[in-house]
Protein backbone atom coordinates (compact mmCIF):
# COMPACT_ATOMS: atom_id res chain seq x y z
CA UNK A 1 0.00 0.00 0.00
CA UNK A 2 1.24 3.67 -1.03
CA UNK A 3 0.74 6.70 1.20
CA UNK A 4 -0.72 9.19 -1.61
CA UNK A 5 -2.11 12.56 0.38
CA UNK A 6 -2.10 11.75 4.11
CA UNK A 7 -1.20 14.74 6.44
CA UNK A 8 2.31 14.82 7.21
CA UNK A 9 0.95 15.41 10.91
CA UNK A 10 1.22 11.56 11.10
CA UNK A 11 4.90 10.84 10.30
CA UNK A 12 6.03 13.59 12.28
CA UNK A 13 4.00 11.85 15.29
CA UNK A 14 6.09 8.67 14.74
CA UNK A 15 9.70 10.82 14.02
CA UNK A 16 9.13 12.67 17.15
CA UNK A 17 7.66 9.48 19.26
CA UNK A 18 10.85 7.42 18.04
CA UNK A 19 12.90 10.65 18.68
CA UNK A 20 11.28 10.59 22.55
CA UNK A 21 11.59 6.71 23.18
CA UNK A 22 15.44 6.65 21.99
CA UNK A 23 16.05 9.43 24.31
CA UNK A 24 14.62 8.19 26.77
CA UNK A 25 16.50 5.21 26.94
CA UNK A 26 19.73 6.74 25.98
CA UNK A 27 19.52 8.57 29.78
CA UNK A 28 17.91 6.10 31.88
CA UNK A 29 19.79 2.69 30.83
CA UNK A 30 22.99 1.46 32.37
CA UNK A 31 24.20 -0.88 29.62
CA UNK A 32 26.01 0.38 26.40
CA UNK A 33 23.93 -2.23 24.48
CA UNK A 34 20.69 -0.08 25.11
CA UNK A 35 22.54 3.20 24.76
CA UNK A 36 24.09 1.98 21.38
CA UNK A 37 20.18 0.45 20.68
CA UNK A 38 18.68 4.20 21.26
CA UNK A 39 20.42 5.63 19.37
CA UNK A 40 19.40 3.78 16.53
CA UNK A 41 15.87 4.52 17.53
CA UNK A 42 16.44 8.49 17.57
CA UNK A 43 18.37 8.39 13.90
CA UNK A 44 15.67 6.15 12.72
CA UNK A 45 13.50 8.82 14.20
CA UNK A 46 15.00 11.62 11.97
CA UNK A 47 15.07 9.63 8.78
CA UNK A 48 11.64 8.90 9.56
CA UNK A 49 10.94 12.52 9.60
CA UNK A 50 13.62 13.26 6.65
CA UNK A 51 11.53 11.07 4.50
CA UNK A 52 8.38 12.48 5.21
CA UNK A 53 9.44 16.22 4.14
CA UNK A 54 10.83 14.70 0.87
CA UNK A 55 7.23 13.75 0.00
CA UNK A 56 6.99 17.97 0.33
CA UNK A 57 10.24 19.30 -0.78
CA UNK A 58 11.76 17.16 -2.81
CA UNK A 59 14.59 14.33 -3.20
CA UNK A 60 17.00 16.10 -0.70
CA UNK A 61 15.58 14.68 2.24
CA UNK A 62 15.99 10.93 1.10
CA UNK A 63 19.63 11.27 0.07
CA UNK A 64 20.48 12.72 3.56
CA UNK A 65 18.66 9.88 4.65
CA UNK A 66 20.63 7.57 2.75
CA UNK A 67 23.77 9.56 3.91
CA UNK A 68 22.42 9.22 7.83
CA UNK A 69 21.79 5.15 7.29
CA UNK A 70 25.47 4.68 5.95
CA UNK A 71 27.33 6.79 9.09
CA UNK A 72 24.96 5.03 11.68
CA UNK A 73 26.33 1.72 10.67
CA UNK A 74 29.68 2.58 10.91
CA UNK A 75 28.83 4.03 14.08
CA UNK A 76 27.37 0.71 15.38
CA UNK A 77 30.37 -1.17 14.30
CA UNK A 78 32.26 1.09 16.17
CA UNK A 79 30.11 1.34 19.52
CA UNK A 80 29.78 -2.81 19.58
CA UNK A 81 33.70 -2.82 19.45
CA UNK A 82 34.30 -0.45 22.32
CA UNK A 83 31.04 -2.66 24.09
CA UNK A 84 32.69 -6.02 23.41
CA UNK A 85 36.25 -4.12 25.02
CA UNK A 86 34.75 -2.53 28.05
CA UNK A 87 32.57 -5.28 28.62
CA UNK A 88 35.42 -7.87 29.07
CA UNK A 89 37.10 -5.34 31.10
CA UNK A 90 34.47 -4.38 33.67
CA UNK A 91 31.83 -6.56 33.38
CA UNK A 92 27.94 -5.67 31.82
CA UNK A 93 27.04 -2.42 33.91
CA UNK A 94 30.47 -0.80 33.03
CA UNK A 95 28.90 2.81 32.53
CA UNK A 96 29.01 4.17 36.21
CA UNK A 97 32.80 2.80 36.46
CA UNK A 98 33.98 4.65 33.31
CA UNK A 99 35.23 7.56 35.67
CA UNK A 100 38.43 8.58 34.05
CA UNK A 101 38.10 11.39 32.36
CA UNK A 102 35.82 13.14 35.51
CA UNK A 103 37.69 16.30 37.23
CA UNK B 1 -5.28 3.35 4.53
CA UNK B 2 -5.55 5.29 8.20
CA UNK B 3 -6.12 1.65 9.91
CA UNK B 4 -2.98 0.77 8.14
CA UNK B 5 -0.83 3.40 9.53
CA UNK B 6 -2.29 3.15 12.81
CA UNK B 7 -1.54 -0.59 12.48
CA UNK B 8 2.30 0.53 11.17
CA UNK B 9 2.29 3.16 13.75
CA UNK B 10 1.40 0.89 16.97
CA UNK B 11 3.41 -2.07 16.14
CA UNK B 12 6.40 0.88 15.43
CA UNK B 13 5.61 2.57 19.07
CA UNK B 14 5.37 -0.79 20.88
CA UNK B 15 8.67 -2.52 19.79
CA UNK B 16 10.67 0.78 20.58
CA UNK B 17 9.18 0.75 23.85
CA UNK B 18 9.92 -3.53 24.39
CA UNK B 19 13.49 -2.75 22.72
CA UNK B 20 14.41 -0.33 25.50
CA UNK B 21 12.23 -1.98 28.11
CA UNK B 22 12.85 -5.50 28.08
CA UNK B 23 15.91 -6.97 30.16
CA UNK B 24 16.90 -9.96 28.10
CA UNK B 25 19.34 -9.04 25.53
CA UNK B 26 18.13 -11.78 22.75
CA UNK B 27 14.11 -10.30 22.86
CA UNK B 28 15.79 -6.60 22.85
CA UNK B 29 17.34 -7.95 19.41
CA UNK B 30 14.28 -9.40 17.97
CA UNK B 31 12.17 -6.38 18.95
CA UNK B 32 14.89 -3.82 17.33
CA UNK B 33 15.19 -5.83 14.42
CA UNK B 34 11.36 -5.58 13.99
CA UNK B 35 11.55 -2.13 14.45
CA UNK B 36 13.72 -1.38 11.59
CA UNK B 37 11.40 -3.86 9.29
CA UNK B 38 8.55 -1.66 10.04
CA UNK B 39 10.38 1.49 9.08
CA UNK B 40 11.62 0.06 6.23
CA UNK B 41 7.80 -0.33 5.88
CA UNK B 42 7.29 3.35 6.12
CA UNK B 43 9.29 4.00 3.64
CA UNK B 44 8.06 1.87 1.17
CA UNK B 45 4.57 3.10 1.71
CA UNK B 46 5.86 7.11 1.15
CA UNK B 47 7.16 6.19 -2.18
CA UNK B 48 10.98 5.39 -1.53
CA UNK B 49 11.49 1.96 -2.46
CA UNK B 50 15.22 2.30 -2.56
CA UNK B 51 15.64 4.09 1.02
CA UNK B 52 13.36 1.46 2.20
CA UNK B 53 15.91 -1.49 0.29
CA UNK B 54 18.83 0.18 2.21
CA UNK B 55 16.98 0.12 5.46
CA UNK B 56 16.45 -3.65 5.16
CA UNK B 57 20.03 -4.39 3.54
CA UNK B 58 21.96 -2.10 6.42
CA UNK B 59 19.74 -1.77 9.69
CA UNK B 60 17.76 -4.93 9.38
CA UNK B 61 20.10 -6.96 7.83
CA UNK B 62 23.88 -5.75 9.02
CA UNK B 63 23.56 -4.02 12.15
CA UNK B 64 21.02 -6.21 13.86
CA UNK B 65 23.44 -9.06 12.67
CA UNK B 66 26.05 -7.21 14.08
CA UNK B 67 24.39 -6.93 17.55
CA UNK B 68 23.35 -10.03 17.58
CA UNK B 69 26.89 -11.03 17.47
CA UNK B 70 27.91 -8.34 19.91
CA UNK B 71 25.79 -10.20 22.22
CA UNK B 72 26.75 -13.70 21.68
CA UNK B 73 30.01 -12.34 22.48
CA UNK B 74 29.52 -10.57 25.71
CA UNK B 75 26.58 -13.37 26.70
CA UNK B 76 22.96 -13.36 26.84
CA UNK B 77 22.43 -11.44 30.48
CA UNK B 78 19.79 -9.73 31.75
CA UNK B 79 19.63 -6.07 32.86
CA UNK B 80 18.60 -4.57 36.06
CA UNK B 81 15.93 -2.13 35.73
CA UNK B 82 16.46 1.09 36.51
CA UNK B 83 13.88 3.89 36.74
CA UNK B 84 15.03 8.09 36.03
CA UNK B 85 12.79 10.47 36.48
CA UNK B 86 14.82 12.85 34.68
CA UNK B 87 15.28 10.92 31.58
CA UNK B 88 11.40 10.22 31.30
CA UNK B 89 10.74 14.42 32.18
CA UNK B 90 13.27 15.13 28.95
CA UNK B 91 11.61 12.58 26.63
CA UNK B 92 8.50 14.08 27.66
CA UNK B 93 9.04 17.08 26.71
CA UNK B 94 10.64 16.34 24.07
CA UNK B 95 7.80 14.32 22.63
CA UNK B 96 5.24 17.62 23.72
CA UNK B 97 7.91 20.38 21.85
CA UNK B 98 7.50 17.54 18.83
CA UNK B 99 3.85 17.01 18.68
CA UNK B 100 3.24 21.11 19.12
CA UNK B 101 6.25 21.53 15.90
CA UNK B 102 4.32 18.73 13.95
CA UNK B 103 0.96 20.11 14.48
CA UNK B 104 2.66 23.64 13.67
CA UNK B 105 4.51 22.45 10.28
CA UNK B 106 2.50 19.13 9.49
CA UNK B 107 -1.07 20.44 9.71
CA UNK B 108 -0.92 22.03 5.81
CA UNK B 109 -0.21 19.06 3.41
CA UNK B 110 0.37 19.45 -0.13
CA UNK B 111 -0.67 16.02 -2.23
CA UNK B 112 2.71 13.98 -2.01
CA UNK B 113 5.64 14.63 -4.67
CA UNK B 114 6.76 11.45 -7.40
CA UNK B 115 10.13 11.40 -6.97
CA UNK B 116 11.39 8.93 -9.00
CA UNK B 117 15.05 6.81 -8.81
CA UNK B 118 16.44 9.15 -12.10
CA UNK B 119 15.23 12.62 -9.97
CA UNK B 120 17.18 10.94 -6.68
CA UNK B 121 20.16 10.58 -8.92
CA UNK B 122 19.90 13.79 -10.57
CA UNK B 123 19.60 15.69 -7.83
CA UNK B 124 22.26 13.62 -5.80
CA UNK B 125 25.08 13.81 -8.89
CA UNK B 126 24.45 18.16 -8.78
CA UNK B 127 24.20 19.04 -4.91
CA UNK B 128 25.95 16.14 -3.05
CA UNK B 129 28.53 14.64 -5.24
CA UNK B 130 31.11 16.39 -3.75
CA UNK B 131 30.27 15.41 0.06
CA UNK B 132 30.76 11.74 -0.52
CA UNK B 133 34.60 12.38 -0.70
CA UNK B 134 34.90 13.72 3.15
CA UNK B 135 32.12 10.93 4.22
CA UNK B 136 34.78 8.67 2.91
CA UNK B 137 37.28 9.96 4.68
CA UNK B 138 35.17 10.08 7.90
CA UNK B 139 34.12 6.04 7.18
CA UNK B 140 37.80 5.12 6.63
CA UNK B 141 38.76 6.88 9.96
CA UNK B 142 35.70 5.08 11.36
CA UNK B 143 36.81 1.92 10.60
CA UNK B 144 40.18 2.07 11.20
CA UNK B 145 39.27 3.51 14.33
CA UNK B 146 37.60 -0.11 15.72
CA UNK B 147 40.32 -2.24 13.70
CA UNK B 148 42.55 -0.22 16.03
CA UNK B 149 41.13 -0.64 19.44
CA UNK B 150 40.04 -4.46 19.00
CA UNK B 151 43.86 -5.43 17.39
CA UNK B 152 45.47 -3.39 20.40
CA UNK B 153 42.75 -4.78 23.06
CA UNK B 154 43.91 -8.07 21.53
CA UNK B 155 47.58 -7.95 21.89
CA UNK B 156 47.18 -6.90 25.37
CA UNK B 157 45.53 -10.34 25.95
CA UNK B 158 48.16 -12.13 24.14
Amino acid sequence: MKFTHEPMLWFLLVAFSLVAIGLYGLLSRKSLLKMIISTEIIVNGANVGLAAFATQHGADGVIIAFFAIAIAALEVAVGLTLLIILVRKYGISFPEKLNNLRW
Amino acid sequence: MLLYFTILFLVVIATAIAAIELTNFIWVLVAFATLLTEIALFYFSLGFPLLGAFQLAIYAGGVAILVLFAILTIGEREEEQRESKLAAGVALATFVTGVIASIWIGIQTKPYLEISLKEIAQVFMDKYALLVIPLSFTAVGIIYGAYYLLTKKLQKEE
